[in-house]
């Protein structure tokens, strides 16, 4: 539960730093090649984040999270191709940086999540020789009920004694 | 040699521990294994009422200039896991050809707006497609339309129709291919391609022609 609380916590500072850090260099105007090359360089971040969320799932982790990020990182991106194409590269250039921030941490979260799905789910290996003891459990325990079962009948056996009937075979 | 002899109690319980061990191992194998099924999108496109119906101001497809269209794009994912959707709008004519469903090859055609959003497995994401033509120009009987999509404007010189009939709005689902990192038209399913595509018609028409 503080995880989490934690990791969205982590995620507004990022958000708030980088607005605060693109603000601040904002005040200096971007090169059209250099706005072109932080949307690329935010198309393969995108690419590398996805990537690193299905490494995740593979691992059967939950990646709700991870996606709702995603998307608002290719929804930053698409935002800063629309100002890009405008003529406004400081808006694109800021727009994409944020998109590589969230990137980012999006793949080290994948790979915190991933590593961590891995470490609690039961390996295959241990399952089958669970399995194997089980039924090798059942199978002594079967052993010893059925050799007790046998003594039990052989005592009754020989306690038994003949009674003979009046008039029976006469 | 002597063979060995078993007694009744010993061969009991070594086939309760046969059977016992290869039913719990077939549980571990099916609890791991993924269960093989069909796995696909759904696209679809809905009128201004969000239902499969007024596609088309006072539902007639002849669109004049400046009058906007309100549709909606929706996709569903069954794909079983977190899928990254791009879905492209293009223009079409009748003459130019449209996807080819068979070998999952995309329509030639120019593309004039892109959606993308991460879908996770049941996810069903719509988006707002509004779309009005700007401009008109006539080249003899080929007419050639300007469009302003979701406030974007778009003009495709290359796609014309006679007398402006039957143009085509094309829309195809892309999926990322995860080895290469790119975009491709359809996905995989059970080893083999698969793709959606939809496309709605309309006449761009003005007065003037």
């Amino acid at each position: 539960m503080m995880k989490g609380h934690l990791k969205t916590f982590l995620v507004f500072a990022l958000l708030i730093f980088s607005t605060v850090w693109t603000n601040a260099h904002a005040q200096t105007s971007i090169s059209r090649e250099k706005a072109e090359e932080i949307i690329s360089e935010a198309e393969e971040a995108l690419i590398a984040a996805y990537q690193a969320i299905a490494g995740a799932e593979d691992a059967k982790a939950n990646v709700s999270e991870l996606v709702a990020a995603l998307n608002s990182a290719i929804s930053l991106t698409d935002q800063a191709r629309l100002h890009y194409s405008a003529g406004r590269y400081t808006e694109a250039y800021q727009l994409a940086g944020q998109a590589i921030s969230i990137c980012d941490q999006i793949v080290v979260d994948s790979k915190e999540l991933r590593e961590k799905a891995l470490r609690e789910s039961p390996s295959i290996t241990f399952l089958i020789a669970t399995g194997t003891i089980t039924s090798l459990i059942i199978a002594i325990s079967i052993y010893i009920l059925s050799k007790w079962w046998r003594l039990r009948r052989t005592k009754r056996m020989l306690k038994m004694r003949i009674r003979v009937v009046k008039g029976e075979g006469d | 040699m002597r063979a060995i002899r078993l007694s009744e109690d010993v061969k009991r319980s070594i086939y309760v521990f046969i059977t016992v061990t290869l039913i719990l191992w077939m549980l571990v194998y099916l609890s791991f294994a993924p269960t093989p099924k069909e796995r696909f999108f759904q696209l679809y496109a809905l009128g201004e009422s969000r239902m499969p119906e007024k596609y088309y101001p006072n539902d007639n497809p002849n669109i004049p200039v400046g009058i906007p269209v309100k549709w909606f794009i929706g996709v569903q994912s069954f794909m079983g896991r977190a899928e990254c959707v791009l879905v492209r709008v293009k223009l079409g004519n009748e003459t130019l050809p449209c996807p080819d469903s068979l070998n999952c090859t995309p329509a030639p055609v120019p593309i004039i707006l892109e959606f993308r959003r991460v879908l996770m497995d049941n996810e069903t994401w719509e988006s707002p497609l509004f779309w009005s033509i700007t401009n008109i120009t006539r080249q003899d009987d080929t007419i050639h339309i300007t469009l302003t999509v979701n406030d974007v404007t778009v003009e495709c010189p290359n796609v014309g129709a006679v007398h402006g009939y039957n143009f085509r709005l094309i829309f195809e689902i892309w999926t990322i291919n995860e080895e290469t990192g790119k975009f491709v038209f359809g996905w995989t399913s059970q080893g083999e391609r698969r793709c959606a595509w939809i496309q709605l018609w309309f006449n761009a028409t003005d007065t003037r022609y």
